[in-house]
């Protein structure tokens, strides 16, 4: 079967990151994930998006040969470059479990920067991948663009994040 | 039409019938919207449920039929379900003022050679349109939207005679030696008692007879029409691959006709030798009926995009589109 690590990867990073974080909401108080900027109509705050904006190859391996799991072929490292977008509008409110005041604006977005980071450097990719593929090597880089865009009253910020995963060929 | 709908001071309903006797500005158009897709969402992880909202990526899958209750092994939650099917909406008989009816632009560009334009149609009024039959029933329209798409007739390539008789089998035939390599699409009303089975086109490729027949495959088969008013058929006959599908409406009721292929029918390959030419046009009932057709067309499209809407209510809108796709008809003709 032709490999599809790419959209393995983001499937189980959107996956993930949502059954995460929704972990520490109360009910009914999600947190949404997307791909791609969504549509008017099913945008739900706060909402954040993972943006793939950059893909190559990273790095070659002597012999052009690894391993995947028990399985030793044709390979080298693979880089992915995301982009990662929050956005908060200023009415929404989020419960976080054991608090019972909701987070709102700069609270809230605090709380979901820290959390999105903690979590895209804890995620256990197993739990959501839909194929067999290895992430070696993740980093977020600082957020940036912390601020209120006042002719939308939504708050935000941007981070970039990189993920590098062996691309084998077999 | 219903007669209460307020035309306005200008009547551009009005003014339209007047200038559609003296300028070809005045264009009848097809009224095109995309389906709406089901986006793929996913519920579940290895083992159990996943917290929080379905997680949807964003991108669409091939169906837009409706989906409710499980889906995925899990439960869609209510914002991830879609309400109804919202299959692609296909409505002939828009009439609108163009301005200009060609504009086309050619740029060489890297990846080849790209033809554009930009136009301006006055529509009448909203209220007007949705009170147009097809429109009026059609419930899944309740507005232009921006990247609608409206199929002008560019150029008129086929224009047989208006047909009345009592038949089943109703056959245009071709001079010999006519190309097809120009049209786009095919377009006429009928009028009948009886059901409309299949609409084909036959021709010839290197000599061997190839055809492409568009039929209602459901199993109840066929389209029952009208014996008092006319309902417009236009379906697309270039680019055409076997089992896809296309829309026809009739007073808001959309059934879906299916292509098949024989002799490996490709209407660009008609260049317009004896053999490789459009033989013939049959519009094939389920059984000998009064059938009237008239303002059959073979043409090639005009494909414009809805850019932006600016509408001054009861008078009329002025509706800015633009065309992306389009094709220089030599290339077609050598290797399209």
């Amino acid at each position: 079967m032709a490999k599809d690590f790419l959209n393995v990867i983001e499937r189980a990073m959107l996956m993930g990151l949502s059954d995460k974080i929704n972990t520490a909401t109360a009910d009914d108080n999600d947190v949404y994930f997307y791909g791609e900027f969504p549509e008017a109509e099913e945008v739900k705050f706060p909402a954040v998006v993972i943006q793939q904006v950059a893909s190559g190859f990273q790095e070659k391996v002597m012999g052009e040969t690894m391993t995947l799991g028990s399985s030793t072929g044709k390979g080298e490292m693979y880089g992915i470059a995301y982009n990662i977008h929050i956005i908060i509008e200023r009415d929404t409110e989020v419960i976080v479990t054991g608090n019972s005041e909701p987070y709102k604006q700069r609270r809230l977005l605090n709380w979901v920067m820290l959390n999105v980071a903690n979590e895209m450097q804890d995620l256990d990719f197993s739990d959501y991948q839909e194929e067999e593929m290895e992430i070696t090597h993740r980093r977020l880089l600082s957020w940036r663009d912390i601020g209120f865009m006042p002719e939308f009253q939504w708050y935000g910020a941007s981070c970039d994040y990189t993920l590098t995963f062996k691309n084998y060929r077999g | 039409m219903a007669s209460a709908v307020n035309v306005g001071s200008l009547n551009l309903p009005k003014m339209m019938r007047h200038l559609s006797h003296r300028t070809s500005q005045v264009r009848d158009l097809t009224f095109v919207r995309n389906a709406i897709k089901q986006k793929d969402v996913k519920t579940t992880k290895s083992g159990g449920t996943l917290e929080g909202p379905p997680v949807s990526f964003g991108y669409e899958k091939s169906s837009s039929a409706k989906t409710t209750g499980s889906g995925d092994g899990g439960t869609l939650a209510a914002d991830t379900a879609y309400h109804i099917d919202s299959p692609e909406i296909v409505i002939p008989g828009l009439t609108m003022l163009q301005s200009p009816i060609v504009s086309r632009r050619g740029a060489l560009e890297k990846t080849g050679h790209r033809i554009s334009g930009a136009c301006a149609f006055h529509a009448p009024s909203l209220d007007y349109i949705k009170a147009l039959d097809n429109f009026k029933d059609t419930k899944a329209f309740s507005e232009l939207e921006t990247y609608d798409k409206l199929y002008d007739m560019e150029r008129v390539i086929i224009n047989p005679s208006n047909v009345s008789a009592t038949q089943q089998t109703t056959t245009f035939t071709f001079v010999d030696a006519t190309s097809g390599y120009e049209a786009d699409r095919v377009r006429f009303k009928i009028k009948t008692t009886g059901t409309l089975d299949y609409v084909q086109l036959s021709a010839n490729i290197g000599g061997s007879a190839a055809t492409l027949k568009w039929r209602d495959d459901s199993p109840v088969q066929g389209l029952a029409l009208s014996g008092t008013t006319f309902t417009t058929i236009d379906l697309p006959v270039s680019r055409v691959e076997a089992d896809d599908t296309a829309s026809i409406y009739k007073d808001g009721t959309r059934t879906e006709f299916t292509a098949s292929l024989t002799g490996g029918f490709d209407i660009d390959k008609l260049y317009g030798d004896s053999n490789n030419e459009l033989s013939s046009l049959i519009v094939q009932l389920s059984g000998s009926a009064l059938v009237e057709l008239r303002d059959i067309y073979l043409y090639k499209e005009a494909e414009w995009r809805i850019q932006s809407i600016k509408d001054y209510r009861d008078e009329y809108m002025r509706v800015a589109a633009v065309r992306v796709r389009g094709e220089r008809a030599s290339r077609r003709r050598a290797y399209g």
